[in-house]
This record gives structure tokens, C-alpha cells and sequence, in this order.
């Protein structure tokens, strides 16, 4: 069981005069084996904070902890701590490596965990298998290459990958924003059951409400980089207290409800 | 402090920096030469006693951090010593051969900016999305093939029309305004449809940005959607194009003057490297390094003000 | 863990497995084959390969074959003229030019392709090392690199070749590291656009080693680019080796390449130009295999596609589509409308025969996925398409006006009448306002063109229109908003911009591409709102494209449902919220939507990815 706690984390871009902080004094956390919905509109930090979890970026302020160890600028054991929380991304073309087989991508995420670069191929080609067919992907398609895929089958490669490293905590950075409705379904659906079968501690980071409100138990909401409300999804969805939540559920267009009542001001 | 300043300021310390290493380089080029420079300069029938006065007088029996010492005192006083071949100081004779080199550089750049951008442009309109495949061809196989000649074999060949087969134009000498046509031409010509090539290509991928399809949507004659929408665009790239050209113009010279007899830096240092002058040799490096530091550091500036942008990207 | 419980212990599907991965891999390899086979089979290819084999024969059997002629002297025939024993002539050593340019081939090639060799491997080390060395040492080599790219190759040659003297090897080594620094900066800019990927976010966060992720991820990403260039380097490196040799500070004797050569035969070139002339033509020859080799590696890598374009007899649908809706004065009539596209083999048909109307001061809702045609449909109802699309329709009317021509819609510029029309009474809002809008021009510029273009102002009376329009959008500040340049707005203000330009003159009709796409929620609502704004004060119709059904349907009055370039459903808004649609595409669609009200936790809606819709329509009204 792992929990994900962000104390008081600021990040700053660039140095010096250019310097310009994206990220300011956010606390919230994730707890154990749940699913903890992050939106906020484009450059609210979103995805910055994750980022930071997995050492892409380096806070200036405050701790981020993973089952009460400090990842910032993790090394040694805190590296090996940090290598339980993996991320999926948004974009499903270049989250994979174009000249690499999704086999073999997945491969090296097994090869990397540590002990298992020591078994043999045929148990790893087995686990791969096992992989794919868990992400509801034909196992005999190991050896396709990416631009093989449809961009849901790619976003489920990314998964299974990021499964391979036996995490206890998954990042979800947009994973569906850059596809169909239609394939959304079936990633979130993915993602949900995995969650539940592995008992997955998960950051959902979305900007779409809709999703969130039904995926996530918690929810916390980024504005300028700054924490404005957080707590169980549907309270703070269904009524919110922040004008500024507010204001992004009201923007939600709705199958049927037109979003200018007639004669409303315009 | 605004953007363009930072900027300005941030690459004046490059230059800074660009200015020293150029500098080391040079003083180290001579140092690092496999044996005696003075012994291969005089050659073996010299006497030790004439050696050793040599190297005394250069200061190469002192200490290599006093000579880098005293060279860069000899830089800031206009003193790179004197020539071993010419007995004149090495000043002197870069004062009176720069201009000629410096005319045609500067001149072969223009005419590879008047040649280039508008045969570039005038072209991918023409060919655009894989219209008129036969212009496409031709253009692309003319073009590849002068940017193929190197402005050597060019200038042999203007050299072989012009001196063998009619005499209208002088092929040798720097005396009079037509005494310039053909070495600008051997300079330029290759340059000119190379980049002409690249402007081609910048421009294509123009004219498929989506603030072209605006334009479109508003309905105006193709002139106007070219020079009025996509020219701009251009500038940028063409100009960035024209610094790296610069640099590679400069060189050429070396080539052209030796092929047209031109009294420039080029021909100078040929000799000088020939016979091992070195200190001509190291002057007129420096020269070169020079000429095309400070013009690159012009181009950028000229590029900062005229889209404020290209700061931002420097890193 | 959890994992191992789930690996599956059949061995036999292990076999199967490993035998199914083997003929994937096959079929991968075997489409990549079949791109270079077909590529060495065009004119090109055939040049390229051609060319070389002669290049590499005479590198390899020149001195073999030629050498002993190339060395004998013949006394009697100093700086002779062409003659039937000599083709080229003599030189002043009264050795035949011929037999010695050929002989030269295997230096003049050696050196250019070694040096080449050297430059790229330098080079793509100093070049890849900055993303596997610590930061610091990292930057030290950029800066350093800096320094180094400011000075041009042949002067950085002529350096080295000061300090190490002249002859073959140091011109080889002169050019190779003079190369190296361009070189670098290749590898460094191809490095890290595929650093800056995510797939190398997910290794270094699996934690795959520095060196492994160089190995693995960076270097198969960045190689084919390098081959090629390399290639060309290799002709870079001839000329530069050759220039060097005849600048006297290359190849000295009794070695001899074509740069000396050249040296030597330029000075008798008023006496007896032919071996001045053989040997430029030998220059040329290696450069332009050199240069070919390297246009058909890139096209072999699909890097560099050669632009085609097919002429195309307009073609008439099997079956008119039926129309789905007829609006009594409609402002634009579209009928049988098809789109065409060429394709690596024959063409595909992104839009396959739509039909409808669009009624003055309709909103009109294109919903579709990515794929289904409705940008494309909408641009082409603009005339904005162009080769190599083809767009046929039997009739598409704008406001009285036929654009169609016998079956086809002619592309680009016609009559000023029509352009005057389509420019003053058609608006178009793109989808992306950060690239729909000129950087390099003042936006009150780009929105004051319009009324310069068609409405007959001046300029400076345009600029006023464009300010009031700007004012009119409410863009705050619009006098000092119209003279930034588009990358000082936000996105939000950046679109009201794009609608400011459409509103310039009175338009009959606004087509909006996805309008709101790629702004926020919230600015989405205040474009959204503007929109509506000019719809009901001008009375301009609408023709909104989105792939969110229920923002189309929370906007529009009426919906077409497009689906892989047919238009499957037409229906109006308040069908569409009671659960009224009938094509089983638009149920599903509608359906897959999360809803703002649905239980948490529960699974989401989902079309399974190979359902094949009917591609019929659905409720024809009648005419």
C-alpha cells in the first residue's frame, strides 16, 4: 500500500529574472489505493506536478512523498521507491518509441525492474504476454511496431508498460485527451479495472470534469498553479464552493442544455 | 531590462568568449607545429647561430604562458609581428589586401540574396503542392547540379570561357569595375543555388501554415498572398541562411582569389602557408575568424530586431 | 506479485507466440524493403546506383588498370592536345591526363569518404555526449561546439592543416575534424527533439540507464537523418579536399589527386583546356553521385517523400446521396459533395457524397470523429481546398451563386465577382487561433485586410474598422490590442481576432472549424457566446465543426452526424437531448459521451474499436 503526498510544493521555471513559478505551495494527498482526480485548465501546473513526482522536474520548495519517503532529487533507496510510481502521457505518438517493437518496449520495463533481468527470455516473453492480454491487446501482436496501433491500442501499450515495473502508484497525464470519444471508454474502462485488480494508488490528471466526476473518488482543482478546492469528486463537482470551480463545472457543455439559456446575457 | 537588450548583451559576451578561443587557437597553431617553425621556415641550409637569433627575436625560447602573454599585448598594440617572406609587418600587409577581399565577399553575398530569395519563392509557388512537375524537375536538377560545383571548378570554367573562348570580361587582376563579374560570379553562383534550394524549401513550408489558409479565406490575388503573407515569414530564415553563407563566401575567397589573381587576404595566405610564413599565416586567420565573428554577431542583432521572437529562442 | 500470478504457465502459446512475433516482424521489415526496392526502381534510384557503381569502379580498379600508363612519360609529347592516343592530352611531364585522372579516383574518393567518416563519428560523439554526461561537462561541450560552428569548415581546414603540415593524411584528418563541429549540431538538434519525447520521459522514469537510453532510444531515432547527411558530407569533403590539394596545401608529390591535378592543368588551360575540363568533370561526376546517393537514401527512409500528383477524371458516385434536410431559403446548398485524396496507391475518399442545406441564421452542427471528413467538407464548401484534393459535387450554391464547375470545384483564384462574394459574404474561423493568425503581421492589419480587399476602404479607414470590429468582439483595449502582433494575445482573444476578421464586412455564413478546440472550458463559453452574438445580430448563419457532440449539441439548432465521409443523421437539437437519434452511429456516439450525471464508479460507455457502422442515412425528409 503507497500514498502520495505533496507538501507545500512550489516549481519554478527557468532561473534568475526569467524565473516564473508555475507550481505554489500545493498540499494535498493521494491516498492508498485510490483514485484522486487533478484538473485545472491548460498551465495551472497540472501536469507539472506530476511530473515532479517522477523527478522530470525538480520542486524548489516543499516534499513530495511516496509512502512517507522524500523523492525530491531521490537517490539510492528513495530512487528505488520512486520506481514504484510510473506515468502514462497524454500523447499516444510519441509515448512510444517508433523503432521499437511494443514487445520490446514493454521488455525493457520488465529487464529494469531488477530481479527478473536475471530470469530467463522465455519467462519475460511470457510476461509480456501476460501484459498485453491483461491491456486486452492480442498477445501475437508483441512484435508489431507503434504506427501498427490505433491510438487507444498505443495508449494501452503504454499502460501495460508502465505495469511492467510493478508500481504502486500510476500517474495518468491526459491519457485520453488526444483520443475519439469512442476509444476513451475503453482506456478509462482499462484503467479503472486495473486499478481495482492491482489495488493501484492513482493521480488522475484530465481537464474533462465528466471523466473525472466518474473515475475518481477524490478531486483536487488547480488554478494558476495554485490549489483552490479539494475533496470526494462528486461533492466538490456536484457543489462546488470555489467561485472558480464554479465557474468551470458551469462551462461543461451538456447533451441537450443549451449553454446560453434563452435570452441570457451574452 | 527588455528582451532584445538581454539579448544583444548575452551575445556581445559570446563574442567575447568566440574572440578568445579564436585567439588561442591561433597562437596555439603555430606552437603545436611538429618540430621547428623557424628551422622549416629558413630552411636546412640555414646556420644554427641564424635559428637561434630567429627564435629569439619571435620570443620562442620563452615560456609559452609569456608568449601568450605577449601575444595578446602584441593584439592590443596592432602588433602580430613581422613576415618572414616580405619584411613587413604583418599589419601592414592585412591593411592593404583586407578591402580586396572583403569587396568580394560582401558583394558575392549580395548577389546570392538577389539571385536566391526571389528564385526560391517565385519557384515554390510555381511547384507548390506538386504542381507543374516538370518545372519541379528541371529546377531541382539545374539548381542541384550548380550547388554540386564547387566555386573552384566555377571559376576554372568562367576563366576557360572568358579567357580562351572570348575575351569580353577580364580573368585576372583587380583593376576596374568589370574586373569584378567573374570572380563574384565563380563566388556566388554555386551559393546562390544552394540557397535558393533552402529559401525553396522554407517557403513550401510557409505556404502550408495555417495563417496562409487565412489569407486565402479573405480572397486576395496570388501576388498579394506571397509577398504580402508569406515574404515576411521568410526574412527570418533567409537572413539566418545569409549569416551562415557569410562564413562560407569568406572561405571561398581563399579559392577565387588564387584562380583570378585577386590581391586579397586569400591569395596572401596561400603564399604564406606555402612558404611557411607563419606569422603571415596567423595573421590573416585571425582576420578571417574575425571578419566572420563580428558578422554573424550583425546578423543575429539585425534578426533580434527585426522579430523580437528569435530572442527567446537563443538560449 | 500480482503480475506473476497472471502470467500465463501454456507453453505451447509461448510458441505460437514467438512463431506470430517473428512474421510481424517480417511484414514490418518487408513494407520498409519494399519502399527502398521501390525506390532504387525510380529514375532517380537507378541514376544514384548507376553512378556510383562507375564512382566505385574506377576507386577500386583505377589505379590497378591505369597506374602503370599514368606513370610513364612520354618525352616526345609534353603538354600535348587531345589526340587518339592521348583522349585528354598530356601533361607537362608527358603522362597521359586520362590515365591519370582515372588513377586518381581511388585518392580523391579515399580521402572525401574518410574524411566524412571521421567528421560524422566526432561529431555524432561530441554531438549525443551532452545527453548522457552531467549537466555541467554537458553545457561546456555546447558552448564549445558555439565557438567551433561560427568558423567556416575550409578555414578550420586550412588551421589544421598550418599545424599538421600538408599532404593525404592531414587533409583527411583537416576536413574530417573540420566537419565535425556541423556534424555535432546535427546530432544535437536530432537528439534532442527525440529527448524531449515521451517515450524517453517513460524509460528515464523506469529507470533504464543514461547509456542504455543513447543505445536503445536516442541513436535508432536519430540514424537515418545522419546517413544521409553523411552522405552528402562525403561530397563536402571531396570538394573541400580537392580545393585544398589545389590550393597546393593537400596531396603534394609524387602523390597526386584531382585538386592537384587541377593545380597543375589550370595554368596551360589558354594552351590546351581538356584536362582542365576532364578533371572538373570528374569533380562534378563524384559530387553529384555523392549528393543523388544521398536524395535516395532519404527517400528510401521515408524522409523526404518526392512530391507526386496524379490527374484524375472527375468521378461520378454510384448512388446520389440522399438529402437530409432542405431549408426553405437556405443560404448554402450542398449537393453530392466528394472529396478525394491520392494515396501512396490509387486514391481514398475522405468525404463520399454529402448532401444539405444550411438555412439563413441556422447554427448548424457537423459532429464527426477524427477521419470523418467534416473539415474537409467545410473547407471545401469554402473553395479552400486545392491540389492534390479533388473535390467533385453536382452542386454546391452559396447565396444564389453556383460554385460548382462541370462536376468539379475548381481550386484557387476565379472571377473577381466570385472572389469578391466568397470574401465578402463567407467568414471562416479556424481551428487553431496560435497558427491561424500571420506572426509577422499586426493583428488590426490582418483583420483590416478584408475591408482594404473587398469593402473598399482605404487603409487607414480599414485600420478604424478593424479597431470598432476588435472593440466589437470585445477584445479589451482594441486600439493598442490592433497593433500587437498575434503572439502577444492569449488564445481566447487570438480567436475574437479571427471572428473580428470575418465580421469586417456583413458575411451570410460563418464556418467554424473547431473553433474552440484548442482553448479552455471557460474561454471556450466566451467564444461561444461571441459566436452567438454575431448570429443573432447579424443574422449570419453558422456552420459549427466539433467532435464533442454535446458541446454541438448544447450550441446548435440543428445536428449532422458525419461518419467516415458520409453525413449518417440529421437532426435537430432537442431530438438529439430526448434520445430521438436513429442511426445506431449517433446512438453510440451519444452514448460514449461521459455524462455529468452518471454514477461514479460505474464503467464507461464504449464502442468497440472494429464496429463497422452502416454508412446509410438515416430519416430522409421528404422534399
Amino acid at each position: 500500500m503507497s500514498d502520495l503526498v505533496f507538501e507545500n510544493v512550489g516549481i519554478r521555471y527557468g532561473s534568475g529574472r526569467s524565473a516564473h513559478e508555475v507550481v505554489r505551495g500545493v498540499s494535498f494527498t493521494v491516498p492508498s489505493g485510490r483514485t484522486v482526480g487533478l484538473v485545472g485548465e491548460s498551465g495551472s501546473g497540472k501536469s507539472t506536478l506530476a511530473r515532479a513526482v517522477v523527478g522530470l522536474h525538480e520542486p524548489c520548495t516543499g516534499r513530495i512523498l511516496v509512502d512517507g519517503t522524500d523523492v525530491v532529487g531521490a537517490r539510492g533507496s528513495a530512487a528505488s521507491v520512486r520506481r514504484t510510481v510510473q506515468m502514462i502521457f497524454q500523447d499516444a505518438n510519441s509515448c512510444l518509441n517508433p523503432r521499437m517493437s511494443i514487445g520490446a518496449s514493454i521488455e525493457e520495463a520488465l529487464a529494469v525492474r531488477g530481479r527478473s533481468a536475471r530470469r530467463d527470455r522465455a519467462q519475460r516473453r511470457s510476461e509480456v504476454r501476460a501484459l498485453l492480454e491483461m491491456v486486452e491487446l492480442d498477445p501475437a501482436r508483441a512484435g508489431d511496431l507503434p504506427m501498427q496501433l490505433s491510438g487507444g491500442q498505443r495508449q494501452r501499450v503504454a499502460i501495460a508498460r508502465a505495469l511492467a515495473a510493478e508500481p504502486r502508484i500510476l500517474l495518468a497525464d491526459e491519457i485520453t485527451s488526444a483520443l475519439d470519444v469512442s476509444v476513451q471508454g475503453t482506456v478509462l474502462n482499462l484503467l479503472m479495472r486495473v486499478q481495482q485488480r492491482l489495488d493501484l494508488t492513482v493521480l488522475f490528471i484530465s481537464h474533462n470534469l465528466a471523466v473525472v466526476r466518474q473515475l475518481c473518488e477524490d478531486v483536487a482543482v488547480l488554478k494558476d498553479g495554485e490549489l483552490v478546492e479539494a475533496g470526494p469528486a462528486t461533492e466538490v463537482i456536484d457543489r462546488p464552493k470555489h467561485p472558480y470551480t464554479h465557474e468551470l463545472v458551469d462551462a461543461v457543455p451538456r447533451i441537450g442544455t443549451p449553454l446560453f439559456g434563452e435570452g441570457a446575457a451574452v | 531590462m527588455s528582451q532584445p537588450v538581454a539579448f544583444v548583451l548575452r551575445r556581445l559576451l559570446r563574442l567575447a568568449y568566440s574572440v578568445v578561443a579564436l585567439v588561442t587557437v591561433v597562437f596555439l597553431m603555430i606552437r603545436l607545429i611538429p618540430g621547428d617553425p623557424v628551422r622549416n621556415a629558413l630552411g636546412t641550409h640555414a646556420t644554427a647561430a641564424v635559428v637561434e637569433a630567429r627564435r629569439e627575436s619571435l620570443g620562442l625560447n620563452d615560456p609559452l604562458w609569456k608568449q601568450y602573454l605577449d601575444f595578446w599585448k602584441g593584439l592590443f598594440t596592432g602588433d602580430l609581428g613581422d613576415s618572414f617572406a616580405l619584411h613587413l609587418p604583418v599589419t601592414t600587409i592585412i591593411e592593404q589586401r583586407l578591402p580586396a577581399t572583403l569587396e568580394l565577399a560582401f558583394l558575392s553575398l549580395a548577389v546570392v540574396l538577389l539571385l536566391s530569395v526571389p528564385i526560391g519563392i517565385v519557384v515554390a509557388a510555381f511547384t507548390r503542392g506538386g504542381r507543374r512537375p516538370t518545372v519541379d524537375l528541371a529546377y531541382t536538377s539545374v539548381s542541384g547540379l550548380f550547388a554540386v560545383v564547387p566555386e573552384f571548378l566555377m571559376g576554372v570554367a568562367l576563366v576557360y570561357l572568358f579567357a580562351v573562348r572570348s575575351h569580353v570580361l577580364p580573368v585576372a587582376g583587380r583593376l576596374g569595375p568589370s574586373s569584378y563579374v567573374l570572380p563574384v560570379l565563380a563566388l556566388s553562383i554555386g551559393v546562390a543555388a544552394g540557397v535558393s534550394r533552402i529559401v525553396r524549401v522554407e517557403a513550401l513550408t510557409v505556404f502550408e501554415q495555417d495563417y496562409i489558409r487565412t489569407a486565402r479565406a479573405k480572397r486576395m490575388p496570388r501576388w498579394r498572398l506571397y509577398f504580402r503573407h508569406a515574404l515576411p515569414n521568410l526574412v527570418t530564415s533567409s537572413l539566418t541562411v545569409a549569416g551562415i553563407v557569410l562564413g562560407s563566401l569568406v572561405a571561398g575567397t581563399v579559392l577565387i582569389e588564387t584562380i583570378f589573381s585577386w590581391p586579397g587576404l586569400g591569395l596572401t595566405i596561400v603564399d604564406a602557408v606555402r612558404s611557411k610564413d607563419f606569422p603571415l599565416a596567423q595573421g590573416i586567420v585571425l582576420v578571417y575568424g574575425l571578419i566572420v565573428l563580428v558578422s554573424n554577431l550583425l546578423v543575429d542583432i539585425v534578426l533580434v530586431c527585426l522579430d523580437p521572437r528569435s530572442a527567446l529562442k537563443e538560449t | 506479485m500480482a503480475l506473476t500470478t497472471l502470467s500465463s504457465p501454456d507453453s505451447a502459446l509461448t510458441e505460437e507466440g514467438g512463431v506470430a512475433v517473428a512474421s510481424e516482424q517480417t511484414r514490418v521489415a518487408a513494407s520498409a524493403r519494399r519502399r527502398f526496392v521501390a525506390v532504387l526502381r525510380s529514375p532517380i534510384g537507378i541514376c544514384a546506383v548507376a553512378a556510383l557503381i562507375v564512382v566505385a569502379f574506377f576507386a577500386v580498379f583505377g589505379p590497378v588498370l591505369w597506374g602503370d600508363v599514368a606513370r610513364q612519360a612520354d618525352l616526345t609529347q609534353l603538354s600535348a592536345k587531345p589526340s587518339a592516343h592521348h583522349l585528354l592530352g598530356t601533361d607537362a611531364g608527358g603522362r597521359d591526363v586520362l590515365a591519370r585522372v582515372l588513377t586518381a579516383t581511388r585518392l580523391s574518393i579515399v580521402t572525401a569518404v574518410l574524411a566524412a567518416a571521421l567528421g560524422v563519428s566526432v561529431g555524432v560523439v561530441i554531438g549525443l555526449l551532452p545527453t548522457i554526461a552531467p549537466r555541467r561537462l554537458g553545457r561546456l561541450i555546447n558552448s564549445a561546439l558555439g565557438v567551433a560552428l561560427a568558423f567556416p569548415a575550409l578555414l578550420l581546414a586550412i588551421v589544421v592543416s598550418i599545424t599538421l603540415g600538408v599532404g593525404s593524411v592531414s587533409v583527411t584528418l583537416a576536413i574530417g575534424l573540420a566537419m565535425a563541429p556541423s556534424f555535432a549540431r546535427l546530432a544535437q538538434t536530432l537528439g534532442a527533439s527525440v529527448t524531449g519525447r515521451d517515450f524517453v520521459a517513460a524509460a528515464r522514469i523506469l529507470g533504464v540507464s543514461r547509456p542504455r537510453i543513447l543505445v536503445r532510444h536516442v541513436l535508432p531515432n536519430v540514424r537515418d537523418p545522419l546517413i544521409v547527411n553523411a552522405s552528402i558530407g562525403a561530397g563536402t569533403a571531396l570538394v573541400a579536399a580537392t580545393g585544398l590539394s589545389f590550393l597546393g596545401l593537400g596531396v603534394q608529390a609524387p602523390e597526386y589527386d584531382w585538386g592537384r591535378m587541377l593545380n597543375e592543368s589550370v595554368g596551360s588551360i589558354y594552351v590546351n583546356p581538356a584536362p582542365a575540363l576532364g578533371l572538373g568533370a570528374a569533380i562534378v561526376f563524384a559530387g553529384v553521385t555523392f549528393a543523388l546517393v544521398g536524395e535516395v537514401l532519404a527517400r528510401a527512409f521515408g524522409l523526404h517523400r518526392p512530391s507526386r500528383r496524379r490527374r484524375r477524371q472527375a468521378t461520378h458516385s454510384a448512388a446520389a446521396s440522399p438529402v437530409l434536410h432542405v431549408a426553405d431559403t437556405p443560404v448554402l446548398s450542398v449537393r453530392d459533395l466528394r472529396v478525394e485524396a491520392p494515396q501512396e496507391r490509387g486514391w481514398a475518399t475522405p468525404v463520399r457524397g454529402v448532401s444539405f442545406d444550411i438555412g439563413r441564421g441556422e447554427i448548424v452542427g457537423i459532429v464527426g470523429e477524427s477521419g470523418s471528413g467534416k473539415s474537409l467538407t467545410c473547407m471545401a464548401v469554402a473553395s479552400l481546398l486545392e491540389e492534390p484534393l479533388h473535390v467533385a459535387a453536382s452542386s454546391i450554391r452559396f447565396e444564389e451563386t453556383e460554385l460548382v464547375v462541370e462536376g468539379k470545384l475548381p481550386g484557387g483564384q476565379r472571377s473577381k465577382a466570385l472572389a469578391h462574394q466568397l470574401g465578402t459574404r463567407l467568414a471562416f474561423v479556424f481551428q487553431d487561433p496560435s497558427t491561424s493568425l500571420n506572426p509577422a503581421l499586426r493583428v488590426g492589419t490582418q483583420v483590416a485586410e478584408v475591408g482594404l480587399l473587398h469593402g473598399g476602404l482605404k487603409r487607414r479607414e480599414a485600420f478604424h474598422r478593424a479597431v470598432d470590429r476588435l472593440a466589437a468582439v470585445r477584445l479589451s483595449d482594441p486600439a493598442r490590442r490592433a497593433r500587437q502582433y498575434p503572439h502577444e494575445l492569449s488564445g481566447g482573444m487570438r480567436q475574437r481576432a479571427m471572428i473580428a476578421m470575418g465580421l469586417m464586412v456583413e458575411p451570410a455564413l460563418m464556418i467554424a472549424d473547431e473553433p474552440t478546440t484548442a482553448l479552455d472550458v471557460t474561454v471556450q463559453r466566451e467564444v461561444l457566446a461571441l459566436l452567438r452574438k454575431v448570429n443573432r445580430e447579424h443574422g449570419t448563419a453558422v456552420m459549427f465543426v466539433s467532435h464533442d457532440i454535446s458541446l454541438v449539441s448544447s450550441f446548435c439548432t440543428r445536428v449532422l452526424v458525419m461518419y467516415r465521409g458520409a453525413i449518417v443523421e440529421s437532426l435537430s437539437t432537442e431530438d438529439l437531448a430526448a434520445g430521438r437519434a436513429e442511426h445506431p452511429y449517433t446512438r453510440a456516439l451519444v452514448a460514449a459521451v461521459p455524462h455529468m450525471d452518471a454514477v461514479p464508479g460505474t464503467e464507461f460507455a464504449t464502442i468497440t474499436e472494429d464496429t463497422e457502422f452502416p454508412l446509410d442515412a438515416v430519416r430522409e425528409e421528404p422534399v
